[in-house]
């Protein structure tokens, strides 16, 4: 067992976790933040992926331990307040990028990264960056345009 | 119903409502239930293929710190009845058992023999490695020549030769037909084992309730109506088996029948007083999960006469169905509805043969074994056009019904509803540019590119009867399951539509194709509906999700529900009027009942639900008070099997029209898609995005089928596959864009000509990516006649394997 002292979707908070628990374990059973989702545990999929450092990882191959002083962003920490959507959320809503929804939080977590380290990213970046997150229902066409569509939402907000 | 100048929702861009918990994260699925004391249910499974089990010791892992209970096959079959499968309705019974846990032998690798239920998943998973099983190893049966070899081992005693099913239909005068040809066209094609891999994995939480003898299940099981049939194996009457449905993150016919986790549960959660909890792992989703599709090998015939007119299809199937028949005939009866494709054929000879093996069982993927009948069709046209010296689109233009031809009755005796197959396969080359795209394939030739441009036009059938299941099992029917769907809609007391649905959702989506007709038949706006689900306990007649049925379906039960609302606030409002109920007219505007050429006197929807709520005095007499309406929408046109064919099973009839173009590349054997059109015709189209989704979505996974996926069954009976490593299923990388155009011939028998659309994708583009491959590949001369076409297959076909 280890003392952690992490900060979520911008809170503190210190817990004592076992060697083994991963990041996704953690989040989803000891925080309750159950919208980090777990498709196939062993990083393939993507459905897992949060953002640490400004940078999407998969929660289910991080241990909670290798957490301890990091600031982690999940999907619960997307969405600016309890009624407003941030942009690529939003973004997914209007483009029909969501179908069943398991692989949304992931999706969502690394198309954020990819738009604040790159606001305006071609089709092709949008594939490079994301190709490590797996759909199943929906096709990955919308989510192009979903994320395309976020960046052009961006532009116009912040000229 | 409204005409189409009249819509107000039906057919507009409508952002679902299922998205907007999801984008929060806030979708509610199976893993997600945390209940108080809940305990982690972990499979023991057998790492044979096939062996006896000859002992299980629990005591190491029982005395493991948190382990709260261990049970094996033993105790299942000790104290459970078996599980309701389709073997049952065969006459006689098929004696093929599906154990929850194996007690006498393990019939695949993977299967499960004990569980282990603790206070988390990983003391379970140790406690789970601490369980001894003994084996005695048996030859292991991958595939259906193994099965039906002399002196094969047997899967299970019952069945001898391994052999379950072997039946001869002719569906009208094959031989007549095979006489008159001209030109026979012979194929071999092969399908192995795929899977719908949905990204969440099956899974439930049981929760017995010791007073009153009651069982609760939380899964993302995607047709409740199957519950039902758990309460016979536990022993408990019907009604107190209970289902509470989760998003469904998902399934493509995995989760239409999965009840061994959930009897193993249901004896844990009595065992231990506690609910628990059991969710596969990827692993085992793969490998040994309820979950694969058809499994088959095809030989087959197609009659032509001297003008390319096909006159007659026939074709011995041997299907591998694994270690039990849980969903009996189904991927072999289902296809037949569309067994003709849209072509004027007129006669259909089939000889089904049904084996056993040491896989896990058979289930449905997506299609019901329709995207590997169409895959057959389209494999026999081309050859056909290729043995003709015919382009691809003059054999179909030779043999497409015509628009004047519906309803069409086929020869297996399911009715086409509606169509314009020419005007989709014109509209489909002109919007792929196919003359521009053959010119461009010369081009590349010259340069030493293999470009193809494959076409496939297909079939996409919806709305099953349930009598699919055991058509084949040639018994006197007498009943025909017509799997109805039922929603209940309410309007309370301050005039809120809440519209409960009886089926759980995978976000496909059928809250907002709910919300949507409420909208249409009643004005409100589909935004200020909510839309609710049932559990079983007060549900009732649903199928859930399945065979693209839930379009039809639900508008039918939705909007019946609406028009008996209509009809109950009538006569109130009349009352309150002071005017004849058959004065009144519903507009949709104001939401209210305004009385015939007096345009003053309205009651509105409040005003009504408000008396109809709160002042029973005010009521007219022989009403009560309240608005509320639960609606059973019946299969609209299901008919008994008769002495020479089928009758109607799955008569809403989508089409579509694939043309993608690819490049192959022929240092490496990979496959580059270079576009994708689509001519799309799914009756009137209810939510565009949604179709949109469901269309790529299915293409996506059509071209897994085509290129990619395979649960590839080694020697020892293991699997290649297992995971994501393996089992590749398409990425952004491997995804063309898809360019679509919608025809819209509404369906005659539906809610505003509405049809199904949820399987479509997948059963066309497997057809449409090997035709494309195979004219990549023409100047080499080979024939494809199976998926997945792997870089390695396709390398060797360029050496020259498999040339004609």
């Amino acid at each position: 067992m280890k003392v952690i002292n992490l900060v979520i979707n911008g809170k503190s908070t210190t817990s004592i976790v076992g060697d083994r628990m991963t990041l996704a374990d953690y989040l989803r059973d000891e925080q309750g933040l159950t919208g980090t989702r777990l498709g196939c545990e062993q990083g393939v999929c993507g459905a897992c992926t949060v953002i640490v450092r400004k940078r999407p990882v998969r929660a289910c191959l991080y241990l909670a331990v290798q957490a301890d002083g990091q600031e982690i962003e999940t999907i619960e920490g997307l969405a600016p307040n309890a009624t407003e959507l941030s942009p690529i959320q939003d973004a997914f809503r209007q483009g029909h990028a969501v179908q069943c929804g398991f692989c949304t939080s992931g999706m969502l977590l690394t198309a954020k990264a990819l738009l604040d380290e790159n606001p305006n990213p071609d089709e092709d970046t949008i594939r490079d960056w994301m190709h490590g997150n797996i759909c199943r229902c929906v096709g990955y066409q919308q989510i192009i345009e979903a994320v395309q569509l976020a960046a052009e939402q961006n532009a116009t907000e912040t000229p | 119903m409204t005409s189409e100048r009249d819509r107000r929702f039906v057919g507009q861009k409508r952002t679902t409502f299922e998205s907007a918990r999801h984008v929060r994260g806030r979708g509610k699925f199976v893993a997600d239930i945390q209940l108080p004391g809940m305990l982690h249910v972990v499979m023991v499974r057998s790492p044979h293929a096939h062996a006896l089990i000859t002992s299980v010791d629990t005591s190491e892992a029982l005395a493991m710190p948190g382990v709260h209970a261990v049970i094996t096959g033993a105790d299942v079959r000790a104290r459970t009845e078996p599980i309701f499968t389709l073997a049952a309705l065969h006459d006689p019974p098929l004696d093929i058992p599906l154990p929850a846990l194996a007690h006498d032998k393990a019939r695949y690798k993977g299967e499960a023999v004990a569980a282990v239920a603790a206070t988390s998943r990983a003391l379970a998973e140790d406690a789970a490695e601490r369980v001894r099983v003994q084996y005695e190893p048996l030859p292991p049966i991958t595939n259906a020549t193994q099965a039906m070899a002399e002196g094969a081992p047997l899967v299970h005693d019952g069945s001898p030769g391994n052999v379950i099913m072997h039946r001869k239909y002719d569906f009208g005068d094959v031989e007549g037909c095979f006489e008159r040809a001209e030109t026979i066209v012979r194929r071999k094609l092969s399908w192995p084992r795929q899977t719908g891999a949905p990204l969440d994995t099956f899974g439930c939480v049981a929760q017995w309730e010791p007073g009153t003898d009651e069982i609760t299940f939380w899964s993302n099981h995607q047709s409740n109506v199957l519950l039902w049939t758990l309460g016979a194996t536990l022993g408990v009457p019907s009604h107190r088996v209970r289902g509470i449905s989760c998003d469904i993150g998902g399934a493509f016919g995995g989760k239409f029948w999965q009840p061994r986790g959930m009897v193993v549960c249901a004896l844990l959660s009595r065992d231990t007083g506690r609910p628990v909890r059991f969710v596969e792992d990827r692993v085992e989703h793969l490998e040994s999960g309820d979950n694969h599709g058809e499994d088959r090998t095809y030989d087959a015939e197609l009659a032509l006469d001297k003008d390319g007119k096909m006159l007659a299809l026939r074709f011995d199937i041997v299907e591998d169905y694994g270690s039990a028949f849980v969903l009996g005939s189904i991927n072999n009866s289902e296809p037949l509805a569309q067994a003709v494709g849209p072509y004027g054929i007129e006669a259909v000879g089939v000889d089904f043969t049904a084996v056993l093996s040491t896989k896990p069982p058979q289930a449905a993927f997506r299609g019901f074994g329709g995207a590997s009948l169409n895959f057959l069709l389209e494999r026999m046209t081309d050859a056909a056009a290729r043995e003709l010296g015919l382009t691809a689109e003059e054999i179909r233009r030779r043999n497409l019904l015509r628009p004047e031809q519906f309803p069409y009755t086929t020869p297996t005796g399911n009715l086409y509803d509606s169509g314009d197959y020419p005007q989709a396969l014109d509209r489909a080359l002109e919007l792929a540019d196919v003359d521009g795209w053959r010119h461009y394939q010369k081009d590349a030739r010259r340069e030493g590119r293999a470009i193809g441009i494959g076409l496939a036009t297909c079939q996409e059938r919806s709305v099953q009867s349930g009598s699919a299941l055991w058509l084949m099992f040639d018994q006197n029917h007498g009943r025909v399951t017509t799997a109805a769907e039922t929603a209940t809609c309410r309007v309370d007391g301050h005039g809120k539509v809440t519209v409960a649905l009886h089926s759980p959702s995978l976000g496909t989506p059928i809250e907002t194709v709910a919300a949507t007709v409420v909208g249409e038949e009643l004005g409100v706006n589909p935004g200020d509906v909510s839309v609710r689900h049932l559990d079983t306990a007060v549900a009732g007649p649903a199928m859930g999700p399945v065979a693209s049925r839930m379009t039809v379906m639900l508008s039918g039960a939705v909007s019946g529900a609406i028009h008996e609302i209509r009809e109950m606030m009538r006569p109130i409002a009349a009352n309150m009027l002071e005017a004849a109920p058959d004065d009144l007219v519903w507009n949709k505007d104001e939401l209210g009942y305004f009385v015939k050429g007096a345009p003053d006197a309205h009651a509105s929807m409040a005003e009504i639900a408000h008396v109809a709520y709160s002042s029973a005095y005010l009521l007219p007499d022989g009403t009560r008070s309240g608005l509320e309406s639960t609606y059973t929408f019946d299969h609209p046109m299901a008919t008994l099997p008769n002495g020479s064919d089928w009758g109607i099973f799955a008569p809403i009839i989508g089409h579509a029209v694939h043309i993608p173009v690819v490049e192959v590349d022929l240092e490496t054997g990979g496959v580059t898609f270079l576009d994708y059109a689509v001519v799309h015709d799914c009756g009137t189209v209810m939510n565009p995005d949604a179709v949109r989704g469901q269309l790529i979505g299915g293409i996506c996974q059509g071209i897994g089928t085509a290129l990619t996926e395979e649960l590839h069954y080694q020697d020892d009976g293991s699997v290649i596959g297992r995971d994501f490593r393996s089992y590749l299923i398409p990425t952004f990388l491997d995804m063309p864009n898809i360019r679509i155009e919608h025809l819209e011939t509404p369906s005659p028998f539906t809610y505003n000509g509405v049809k199904g659309v949820g399987e479509g994708g997948r059963m066309v583009a497997p057809a449409a990516v090997v035709s494309a491959v195979e004219d990549a590949l023409s100047t080499f001369g080979c024939a494809i006649d199976e998926v997945p076409m792997t870089p390695e297959k396709i390398l060797g076909w360029i050496d020259g394997k498999n040339r004609r």
